[in-house]
């Protein structure tokens, strides 16, 4: 210890009468202890006293804030750094209402996560949340949802003013967090609305708490002085950042704009990732871009691999999810004695059909984690079933045609194939000849003795089904878990290819056809069903993949 | 055991929760349940009548019901006859040991039902017992194979596990033993009608004082309902008869051991009966409304909207009006750029100082210096779509604080493109959210 001014880290060793520091005002904010005389007391000295600038305010602000010494702020707050087994410490910072807490729903797959609003400073507390490896439950990415930085350039004006320029970054932000103006709620000693900078507080203590920080940014907005003022404070905590572009939907102008600025500030990887319209290229684009800024991209490119794998994953449920349920429907067979009136028999199969299409919408929204059903659009108002499968206006739209025309007869229209094996033989011919073999060949020739009339849903109807199954599952994986709750499944409205003609349907669901123990409609054992049909599920949902 | 209808209820939830498909989708008849006025237990029965449209439902429930009614009857049945046959071959002597029938016929129901009496007071409240409940299980009985029988089943069984049940596997108990009792006095009746018994006791043990003392004791209670039993003098004549007795004493003896299956037998064992199924009432099992499904069911039913919401809110508070003063003016855009160019002709006229666009500090300290040293009134353009965040608002309270004529100002619209409703209702929100900022600090808004 050479000189008073030299620094003494422990906060034990005093030397509070070899320090006079007169000239040093800016360490007077580090007092180790108030003297009872305010005489401040140096602690911290890195260089010798060459500071000049501000003498006179700092010294008042000296007076006012804290007397914690620097060792101690910094113990406090300890710059951590990734160990092994530990989850990636990821703060989402950005401007306010940029839709932070937007990005941390679709990232969490959490609808209910904080609480989104078209204003300042909706989310206030920083909350954390943590992202697991979903077969080993090991932590993988803690991330930080933040306040949003409202004024980063009365920040940026304070921090000018008062921090002393020779002190790096780090050390001038700890030396706000220590003053009172970071101070929020009880622990503010006045009153003054202008001088309230604890929500930057509570974003910077996180950031300088953090391993990385994602800094969001609003693409519809154009690049500003406070933008670039925050980006300023951020890269003080030096810590890599990545800016996120959000809500970029046709916004590509904004953004070489924003692109370029970002470079001046040796930014150069950005990743455009919208909360809403979800693309799960884009949030492995951001993972990615993330490990590369990193020593040891271990756990994110655990983390990557792991949501990849969860992905297809998914998809591969959904999918036999809906392969199960057209089997199911496909295989629906009810008996008619020939002269009976069909219309009570064909009423129960159309309800039993809009129960179970909407029992497997839930199932496809719960599997992606959507957990209220008014997203889907399945009208159940009292009026009527606005999209109902049975509709024949419905299949025009999707640009389906019936082919079974000739053979449906009167029944035409209300999605029923009626392989009517009644009384004459060459009509049942005629019918074996159009339903291509559908029917097993013991149940007719028993159907012509006993003269049943059998009831189908008919393959128009199956190809509407399935066209509406897919359309609904592409909607969700473009479904980001920031869309609010009631907005509609958009693509559920656009019409799309239907994956086979009508008239060709695949094999297995032509095979479901003679298999009416494979309907659970029918009141079997709904298990033992599902279990028979399993295979032949897992055949069509290869078929089923867009 | 719940009611019929509270069974059809709780047999639509059980299947409703297995994604069960109905005759009727429950959704809608939830929906249409909606306008009916009545309490909302009937609703949910009526609710579940209505899914079951075809009566599916119910057919399978009353299925299952008959069959445990069928069963009891048959083991009543069957207790009845073997209660019959067991007496008739313990009578088949002429000359009948007196005592050893009339502990076989009651000695082991004695001891049951105190049995039964004293378990019943120690397991108060407890569940039933699992070995009786298993006997009448409907699993065990039933077979069911597809979805809505196997439902039905436990729902059955669920209400096995209940409480009440306790007081309902007593009464079936009871009844089992009454069935027996009733076969052992119509096998009496029938035999003391047909056949002439001499009765007679003896003992090892005990002195013969005892014994006639007991059988004093024994026929008091038969005699207080009018049975004739044995006075002093006929029980001395019994004793080691070997052959025929006298036709008066024989009915004395006759009147005692009918009086004592009635009153030991019979009677105690119709009490107990009438006692639980009392109790079985009072504990009746009701429908568990508390649970999620029908919280969420009648909640849907109690809230409606009866007037739609047709309010459009008044900006509150309101931001003061905007007072142009006579002096020197200067315009300034707050951060955004705005496409025309001459946006403050209408609220400041010409002869104003155009400052341009005030974005980073730089900005703000020559419009800083520039009022301080001109006396002019600041007119601030500032876009609709900003936020009114701490940041914005403490750039313009700095302004406001060095203008000396004052700070006013004018929000900029975005020329509509394509009005939409969501769109519309954000510049809304954001317009209120600047009438209420500029509010409190008391900054003029010029009125578009």
């Amino acid at each position: 210890m050479s000189t008073p001014f030299k620094n003494t880290d422990s906060p034990t060793n005093t030397n509070a009468d070899q320090a006079k520091p007169q000239g040093l005002f800016a360490e007077k904010a580090f007092n180790l202890e108030k003297s009872a005389t305010n005489q401040p007391v140096a602690t911290r000295a890195v260089a010798d006293s060459e500071n000049t600038a501000n003498l006179d305010k700092t010294d008042a602000l000296a007076e006012a804030s804290s007397n914690k010494t620097m060792a101690e702020i910094l113990k406090e707050a300890p710059r951590t750094t990734l160990a092994m087994g530990e989850a990636l410490k990821l703060a989402v910072v950005g401007h306010t209402n940029t839709g932070k807490t937007s990005i941390l729903r679709t990232l969490l797959r959490d609808m209910y996560f904080g609480e989104v609003k078209n204003e300042a400073a909706t989310t206030r507390h920083v909350e954390r949340a943590l992202i697991s490896d979903s077969q080993t439950g090991e932590a993988l990415v803690a991330l930080y949802d933040t306040p949003g930085l409202e004024d980063a350039s009365g920040l940026m004006d304070w921090l000018e003013d008062n921090t002393a320029r020779r002190r790096d970054g780090i050390e001038r932000l700890q030396q706000f967090l220590a003053n009172d103006i970071a101070k929020g709620g009880d622990e503010r000693a006045s009153s003054s609305n202008f001088d309230d900078y604890s929500q930057e507080a509570k974003v910077i203590r996180q950031v300088l708490a953090s391993d990385m920080a994602v800094y969001v940014i609003d693409a519809r907005e154009p690049v500003l002085g406070k933008y670039k003022d925050e980006l300023a404070i951020l890269s003080w905590a030096a810590i890599p950042v990545m800016p996120v572009f959000n809500f970029t939907d046709s916004q590509d102008a904004n953004i070489s704009e924003w692109q370029t600025m970002l470079a001046r500030r040796n930014l150069h990887i950005s990743t455009r990732f919208d909360s809403v319209a979800f693309e799960f290229n884009d949030e492995m684009h951001l993972w990615q871009n993330l490990a590369t800024m990193l020593t040891h991209p271990e756990i994110l490119n655990q983390l990557i691999h792991r949501r990849k794998e969860d992905w297809e994953r998914l998809y591969d449920e959904a999918t036999i999810v809906i392969a199960d349920f057209l089997l199911n429907v496909a295989a629906f067979v009810r008996e008619i004695k020939e002269e009976d009136d069909p219309m009570p028999i064909l009423h129960e199969m159309q309800e039993a059909v809009r129960q179970t299409e909407r029992t497997m919408q839930g199932q496809l929204l719960n599997l992606y984690k959507f957990y209220d059903n008014a997203a889907v659009a399945t009208p159940l108002e009292l009026q009527e079933y606005q999209q109902d499968p049975f509709d024949p206006e419905l299949l025009k739209a999707y640009g389906i045609r019936t082919t079974s025309g000739a053979a449906a007869g009167a029944l035409l229209g209300l999605g029923i194939d009626a392989a009517a094996l009644g009384t004459t033989l060459g009509l049942g011919a005629a019918l074996g000849g159009i339903a291509g073999g559908l029917l097993s060949n013991t149940g007719s020739i028993a159907d012509k003795i006993t003269g049943v009339k059998r009831l189908y849903i008919d393959p128009a109807t199956l190809t509407l089904l399935a066209t509406r199954s897919q359309d609904l599952l592409t909607s969700l994986r473009h479904r980001g878990h920031a869309a609010t709750a009631d907005s509609p499944v958009a693509e559920l409205q656009e019409q799309s290819i239907a994956p086979w003609e009508p008239n060709k349907l695949p094999s297995e669901l032509k095979k479901a056809r003679g298999k009416p123990q494979w309907s659970s409609l029918t009141g079997n054992n709904s298990e033992q069903s599902r279990e028979l049909r399993l295979d032949a599920a897992w055949n069509l949902s290869r078929k089923l993949r867009r | 055991m719940l009611s019929k209808q509270d069974q059809l209820t709780e047999l639509v939830r059980e299947l409703e929760s297995q994604n069960h498909v109905f005759a009727a989708d429950p959704l809608l008849v939830t929906e249409k349940l909606q306008d009916e006025t009545a309490t909302p237990i009937q609703k949910l029965h009526r609710r579940a009548e209505r899914i079951d449209m075809n009566g599916q439902l119910a057919s399978t429930l009353g299925k299952i019901d008959g069959r445990i009614k069928g069963i009891i009857l048959v083991m009543s049945v069957v207790w009845c006859i073997s209660g019959f046959v067991g007496l008739f071959t313990l009578l088949q002597a002429n000359v009948v040991n007196f005592f050893y029938v009339l502990v076989c016929l009651l000695g082991f129901h004695t001891l049951m039902l105190v049995g039964w009496l004293v378990l019943t007071i120690v397991n108060q409240g407890k569940q039933s017992p699992s070995i009786i409940t298993s006997f009448i299980s409907p699993k065990a009985l039933i077979r069911g194979k597809d979805d809505v029988t196997q439902a039905a089943v436990a729902v059955y069984d669920r209400q096995l596990q209940h409480t009440g049940m306790r007081w309902y596997l007593s009464k079936f108990s009871h009844q089992l033993w009454l069935a027996t009792l009733t076969g052992m006095l119509l096998a009496i009746i029938f035999l003391l009608i047909v056949r002439q018994y001499s009765f007679s006791w003896e003992s090892t043990l005990l002195s013969d004082a005892t014994l006639m003392s007991l059988t004093h004791w024994l026929g008091w209670l038969p005699s207080m309902v009018g049975f004739s039993v044995p006075d002093a003098e006929a029980i001395a004549q019994s004793r080691l008869v070997q052959e025929a007795m006298p036709l008066s004493i024989a009915r004395q003896w006759a009147g005692l051991l009918i009086g004592s299956l009635l009153m030991y037998g019979i009677v105690p064992r119709a009490i107990a009966w009438a006692f639980c199924a009392l109790m079985f009432n009072r504990k009746q099992m009701r429908l568990d409304l508390k649970l999620p499904y029908y919280q969420k069911i009648i909640s849907f039913w109690q809230r409606k909207v009866v007037d739609a919401d047709d309010f459009v809110e008044r900006v509150q508070p309101v931001a003061p009006v905007a007072k142009v003063t006579p002096g020197h003016k200067l315009v300034a855009l707050l951060e955004y750029p705005y496409d025309d160019a001459a946006w403050y002709l209408a609220a400041a006229g010409e002869q104003v100082h155009n400052f341009g666009i005030l974005d980073d500090r730089d900005d703000m300290d020559r419009l800083i210096g520039y009022l301080e040293n001109n006396p002019v009134q600041v007119l601030l353009g500032i876009h609709a779509h900003a936020l009114p965040d701490r940041g914005t608002m403490r750039k313009l309270d700095k302004i406001a604080s060095h203008a000396k004529q004052g700070l006013i100002v004018q929000l900029l619209n975005e020329p509509m493109t394509a009005p939409s409703v969501a769109i519309n209702n954000s510049q809304t929100d954001r317009y209120q959210q600047w009438q209420t900022a500029l509010a409190e600090r008391q900054i003029g808004l010029v009125s578009a």
